[in-house]
């Protein structure tokens, strides 16, 4: 199949921005937007005919094949991988926080604390059970994984270079080493963004930025008490996913620093993590992947306000 | 929230379709059939048998997801192209 020139097709999806940048065919474009597109009617907790929606409004067992027994497995597992600050069980203490649309279109006044709770999946049959009281919310994993099958797809059509961002959490695919910029966290110094070297890898940012309320309440849920995350700081991620990213991300973004450096350093990844004020902890192997620090360079560029 | 001391380092598909349905569809042409051997391989793929348990089997793809990037070549061939951007969600 012959190649076309690298380029980038922006589409809306998953309530954020779906960007593919590639030399692959107008087809497999198609094709990796349409799976994308596929994902997200199926895992958004904002449909009430979506998968997801049926499955945590099911009275018992519910069936999530194709592919969504899959997503639900991993996100538990990943929630045992990042000792719990990841947890995908926590959908009613985000709907509490008034995160109930795909942007924050208006927050709760008084907050009651969520916790997360038990959900299960029976390998054999597929059959998801979330007891009453426990939603499933796989808003920040669905757009990593949705962005690893389209990378993936594009690639296995012969490209070579793919790279499919959702909602910011992007995927890498490439024959050689292509370049990734990281944006910073505000407005300010978007013209510095960070950039990296990568052949094959995914890049997630999480903290407070972007989805949080005028009221400065946040999306991200402290698992420990079922509330919006106390002082969360900006966690960008190198891993070998944009869903694995995304997890170890959220889970950096809100846990203590020496628990998010455990995490990090257990899985491997290489991240820069953020504080109010701009100090800056740095974890794993950063000179390989570093081209540019950007944003990165000194502290007044870090510093970040909610 | 106590630490886990597993190390995980068996092979997992997830995220990897079988190329050759999805490079029979592209020879086909549609989009349609594209997406639809996509979504059959992905079914496959979450039916796949890699470890005992379905718990097990989901913490190995965790932690395979969850792994060191590979960074590709030191010295880059040049110009490497910009392949996306990354920020906050």
């Amino acid at each position: 199949m012959r190649a076309d020139a690298v380029r980038t097709i922006t589409r809306p999806a998953m309530g954020a921005e779906v960007a593919v940048t590639t030399d692959a065919s107008d087809i497999a474009v198609q094709t990796a937007l349409t799976v994308v597109a596929t994902l997200d009617r199926r895992w958004s907790r904002f449909r009430d005919d979506s998968k997801l929606s049926r499955i945590n409004t099911a009275d018992g067992p519910a069936v999530a094949r194709p592919s969504t027994d899959r997503i639900i497995e991993v996100a538990l597992a990943g929630r045992t991988l990042t000792d719990g600050w990841y947890d995908p069980t926590l959908g009613q203490a985000i709907a509490a926080a008034g995160y109930r649309h795909d942007h924050a279109a208006g927050w709760a006044d008084e907050i009651d604390p969520v916790p997360g709770g038990p959900a299960s999946v029976d390998g054999d049959t597929g059959l998801v059970h979330v007891p009453a009281g426990t939603s499933i919310d796989l808003g920040g994993i669905a757009k990593g994984w949705a962005a690893d099958l389209g990378a993936t797809l594009l690639a296995d059509t012969g490209a070579l270079h793919a790279g499919v961002a959702v909602g910011g959490d992007l995927r890498v695919r490439s024959r050689t080493r292509a370049v990734v910029e990281i944006e910073p966290p505000g407005a300010e110094f978007a013209d510095a963004p960070i950039l990296v070297g990568m052949r094959d890898g995914g890049v997630a940012v999480s903290g407070p930025t972007k989805r949080r309320a005028e009221d400065g309440r946040l999306h991200l849920i402290d698992p420990t008490t079922g509330r919006p995350a106390a002082d969360p700081r900006v966690a960008v991620v190198i891993a070998a996913s944009a869903a694995g990213a995304e997890m170890l991300a959220t889970a950096a973004s809100i846990a203590p620093v020496h628990a998010a450096r455990t995490i990090l350093e257990r899985a491997g990844a290489t991240a820069w993590l953020v504080e109010r004020g701009g100090e800056l902890t740095t974890i794993g192997t950063p000179e390989r992947f570093l081209l540019d620090d950007g944003w990165l360079a000194e502290p007044a560029r870090r510093e970040w306000a909610l | 929230m106590e630490p886990t001391s597993r190390r995980l380092r068996r092979p997992a598909r997830v995220g990897r379709w079988v190329a050759s349905g999805v490079t029979a569809a592209v020879a086909v042409g549609s989009v349609g059939a594209m997406a639809e051997a996509a979504e059959q391989e992905l079914d496959e793929v979450s039916g796949a048998a890699i470890g005992a348990t379905a718990a097990w089997r989901a913490e190995v793809a965790a932690a395979e997801m969850m792994a060191a990037a590979d960074p590709g070549d030191v010295t880059p061939i040049p110009p490497p192209p910009r392949i996306g951007r990354a920020g906050a969600s």
